[in-house]
């Protein structure tokens, strides 16, 4: 009797002991990340050795983010956080780490991983002030539809896994080589599309796609948000109508989130197409991973602009 | 509002409205019961009795406005006026004295459904009838209190009723007013046989006027001549008795 | 901005003529629907019933993926649905329709029970603006084309958006005019109605009707700020100036379309949000009335 109970006081012990001790190494590391497109990157890179959720989906605005219940059970049991930071998730990120309370990502944590750490961000505020609308103060946070952002990502995504993983530092650089050729491959393909892009003139509702529209010196010629979070007034409108008149712009790129009414009149007006792009993985068809999305976006707009479309690998 | 009231044409020779046994409450309560009651041209009735009585169930029940709980009551195919009272009518309508008189012509609507020219005539016609014609383009909330009266009654009048109901059309109006109301409905009673039931608890004013009563009280009603049921030795008696068993009015 | 000099009044207007057109229309016909809200002291519905609306549009998003595939409509597949609102915009108003119809129904029977009207069109607000919240984390579009649809922003107004409009409102305004002095009078003297042989019933559930089509329309067409703004505010500052029912209908209807031109110009001279600037034209007309104190 005596024996039995000491067995169960031990086993008892040991559970409790197994809940508050470190994972060992051969579990898989929980992670969450913020949009679909870490998501993605760290399941290449993290292969079997991590189960990842990504709080949005895919359609959503990025910037408007409701968290739910799930995701703050998803972060309370997480071993890493990925976000992409520049600010993007600056609305809901504090108050889910806060409410999650979980100190493997805590922002002092090595869970806690900004994916935009070294990435240099265009269109860096000079002042910051209200009524520039919901300006990121850190600069554009578009960096994953950056054609060279996957690649980036992942390069921080091996850092961090690395780091809390590093018996499996190995494992994951083997995935991140395999991950970055495969992106190496489609850049092939996608410098192909974009060289026919050059000086060409787009309208975007919201400045999504700008690191897109840099890298192959495609040219903007408005928005039509007003400012980044503030809709549009006659006026503004009436001018971006006129500019794009003047300046024969054709085509104007929305996400699915801002395919509203004011995109349709705005292309009924000038006569431009609409072409709906991903704002991230999942956000419309064929784009559930980064390098699927990528092709997707350079595909529609290969299609918009009348420009040759390789086949992809 | 569902109402049970049977409408027979010539029901019980002359009879306006009759009543056999009914019975009127709230929820399947019995507020009054055992009326019985036949209403017929140039018949003058008050329907009095202690506040709470039920006086106004009863009124609502012949109206039509509840259905009878027990019994029936029984309304001639004829045009019947009804007068409300006027605290039920919200001022913040901005409706003027021809409008509220108009009202009561709308079942003679025609065309795009506007009040035909004769109709708004009659209209004016009514407003002479009861001295208010001078005020028809007043609001009607600006009225004084007896003068909102008289102008529900030449509403009342637009249906050329053979039967008038009429709820507590003296209550809050100065002793003037009153007799003016009174005297109004005595010269259409007699000229025009015009059968009037009034509900009031102004007994003093009413007994020179109506010819019966219902007296309500205790659940129940009795009816008798006005002279004799609103002398003033019954009256005490009458009162006394009533305050021993109190009906409910809602 | 320099540039906006070089673009005329007409060169605006014929930008936004179906926004433009659809304020007007909405400028004629909530008023005459306010003027009864207002005299009936129910004009808390006109901030309760947009709210069903939404969840109505909300609710039929949850609803689509099954009713494409079991119901059909009309070709559209469940991609096109989810991603282009407009063309399953007759979808979503029916939902809205019902929503509304069905709040007002429940309203107006929960009323004949008695107790506290502003309690209950309070509570009303607060189930469908929860209901709408639910019924977003259960529809498979997410929560951004909802937000867009029943933002209704009139500025954005389309064509087919208008022809919507105009033709429900012309109807609601139709049937208002054709049965005005029996609305009248059974929001004045119900009993009397009763007593008169008028149908009751049928008339409190046309003008519910034809409430919640206003209501329900508007709102996705001109958005919940607007609709409110018109059905209520050109109704209060009318009565201000009324001395009769029908100078009343008149007034607000003026009322109504004052704001409309006050607010058009506003938002283009100002560079103002367009539905935002008629309804602020359209307490800003209140004003004179609650000035002098009259009514």
């Amino acid at each position: 009797m005596r024996t039995a109970l000491r067995s169960l006081l031990l086993g008892c012990l040991a559970l409790v002991a197994s809940a508050f001790a470190p994972a060992a190494e051969g579990e898989r590391l929980k992670c969450v990340a913020t949009i679909p497109d870490l998501a993605d990157i760290v399941r290449e890179v993290g292969g079997e050795r991590v189960e990842v959720k990504s709080i949005a989906k895919g359609p959503e605005n990025l910037h408007a983010m409701v968290i739910r219940p799930s995701h703050l059970v998803a972060v309370s049991n997480a071993d890493a956080l990925f976000q992409v930071g520049l600010s993007l998730e600056i609305a809901y990120v504090p108050a889910l780490v806060e409410g999650a309370r979980n100190k493997n990502v805590f922002p002092s944590a090595p869970g806690f991983v900004n994916c935009s750490i070294g990435w240099k961000a265009i269109q860096v505020p000079e002042v910051l002030t209200r009524q520039a609308g919901d300006v990121h103060p850190q600069g554009n946070p578009h960096l994953n539809l950056d054609p060279r952002g996957g690649a980036f990502l992942a390069d921080r995504v091996l850092e961090a896994l690395s780091k809390l993983r590093p018996a499996s530092s190995d494992y994951f650089k083997t995935r991140h080589a395999d991950f970055v050729a495969r992106i190496d491959v489609a850049r092939t393909r996608w410098d192909e599309i974009g060289a026919h892009f050059k000086g060409r003139k787009v309208v975007e509702y919201h400045q999504e796609y700008d690191y897109f529209l840099l890298h192959y010196g495609i040219e903007r010629v408005g928005t039509v948000e007003i400012r980044p979070g503030i809709p549009p007034t006659p006026n503004h409108l009436a001018h971006l109508i006129d500019v794009m008149k003047r300046e024969k712009c054709e085509v104007l790129l929305t996400a699915p989130w801002s395919k509203n009414n004011f995109v349709d009149r705005v292309a009924e007006a000038t006569g431009a197409k609409v072409v709906v792009l991903p704002s991230s993985c999942g956000g419309v068809e064929d784009s559930e991973t980064w390098i699927k999305m990528m092709d997707t976006v350079h595909d529609r707009l290969a299609k918009v602009f009348g420009t040759p479309i390789p086949p992809r690998q | 509002m569902k109402h049970e009231v049977e409408v027979r044409a010539g029901i019980r020779a002359g009879a306006l409205l009759t009543a056999h046994g009914a019975a009127f409450g709230y929820r399947k309560r019995a507020v009054i019961s055992g009326v019985e009651l036949r209403v017929v041209r140039g018949d003058f009735v008050g329907i009095v009795g202690p506040n709470g009585a039920g006086k106004t169930t009863l009124f609502r029940g012949l109206l039509g406005l509840i259905p009878p709980l027990a019994g029936r009551v029984e309304r001639a195919t004829c045009a019947i006026g009804y007068v409300p009272q006027r605290e039920s009518l919200d001022a913040l309508f901005p409706v003027t004295v021809q409008e509220v008189v108009e009202l009561g012509g709308l079942n003679k609507l025609r065309g795009f459904r506007s009040l035909p020219a004769q109709e708004r005539a009659r209209a004016l016609e009514c407003l002479e009838r009861v001295g208010l014609a001078d005020r028809r383009r007043a609001q009607f909330s600006t009225l004084s209190g007896g003068q909102r009266q008289r102008v529900l009654i030449a509403r009342a009048l637009m249906v050329e009723p053979e039967l008038m109901l009429l709820d507590e059309p003296t209550t809050g109006v100065d002793r003037g007013a009153q007799a003016q109301i009174l005297e109004l409905l005595g010269e259409l009673n007699r000229s025009q046989g015009l059968a009037v039931l009034l509900v009031s608890h102004q007994l003093a004013m009413v007994r020179d006027t109506v010819q019966r009563v219902l007296w309500v009280a205790e659940g129940g009603v009795r009816e008798g001549a006005a002279a004799e049921l609103l002398a003033p030795e019954h009256l005490d008696r009458l009162y006394g008795g009533a305050a021993q068993g109190v009906g409910e009015e809602v | 901005m320099d540039e906006l000099d070089s673009i005329s009044w007409a060169q605006r207007l014929s930008l936004f003529r179906w926004a433009v057109l659809a304020a007007v229309f909405a400028g004629l016909v909530c008023p005459l629907v306010g003027v009864f809200l207002h005299v009936r002291r129910t004009s808390f519905y006109g901030i309760a019933m947009p709210q069903f609306a939404t969840a109505g549009v909300v609710f039929g998003f949850v609803l689509l993926p099954w009713w494409i595939e079991h119901i059909g409509l009309g070709g559209v597949e469940l991609f096109e649905a989810t991603h282009d609102s407009h063309a399953v915009l007759t979808y979503h108003m029916v939902w809205s329709n019902l929503f509304t119809f069905g709040g007002l129904l429940a309203l107006l029977a929960l009323g004949r029970r008695g107790g506290s009207e502003v309690g209950r069109v309070a509570g009303a607000f607060a189930i469908a603006a929860a209901a709408t919240i639910l019924f977003g984390r259960m529809s498979p579009v997410g929560k951004g084309f909802v937000d867009e649809l029943i933002a209704g922003e009139l500025l954005g107004v389309g064509v087919h958006q208008f022809e919507t409009l105009a033709v429900v409102y012309t109807l609601a305004a139709l049937l208002l005019a054709l049965f005005r002095h029996e609305l009248v009078l059974v929001s004045y003297d119900r009993e009397s109605a009763f007593v008169l042989g008028k149908r009751v019933f049928a008339l409190e559930t046309l003008f519910t009707a034809v409430t919640g089509l206003v209501i329900s329309v508007g709102t996705m067409v001109l958005g919940p700020v607007m609709l409110f703004g018109l059905i209520v505010l050109p109704a209060i500052a009318a009565r201000a100036w009324a001395r009769s029912m029908r100078s009343y209908f008149v007034l607000a209807c003026a009322f109504g379309l004052a704001a409309v031109a006050l607010g058009v110009t506003a938002s283009f001279e100002l560079d103002l949000p367009l539905g935002a600037s008629i309804t602020g034209a359209a307490a800003v007309l209140l004003l004179p009335g609650a000035l002098l104190h009259r009514g």
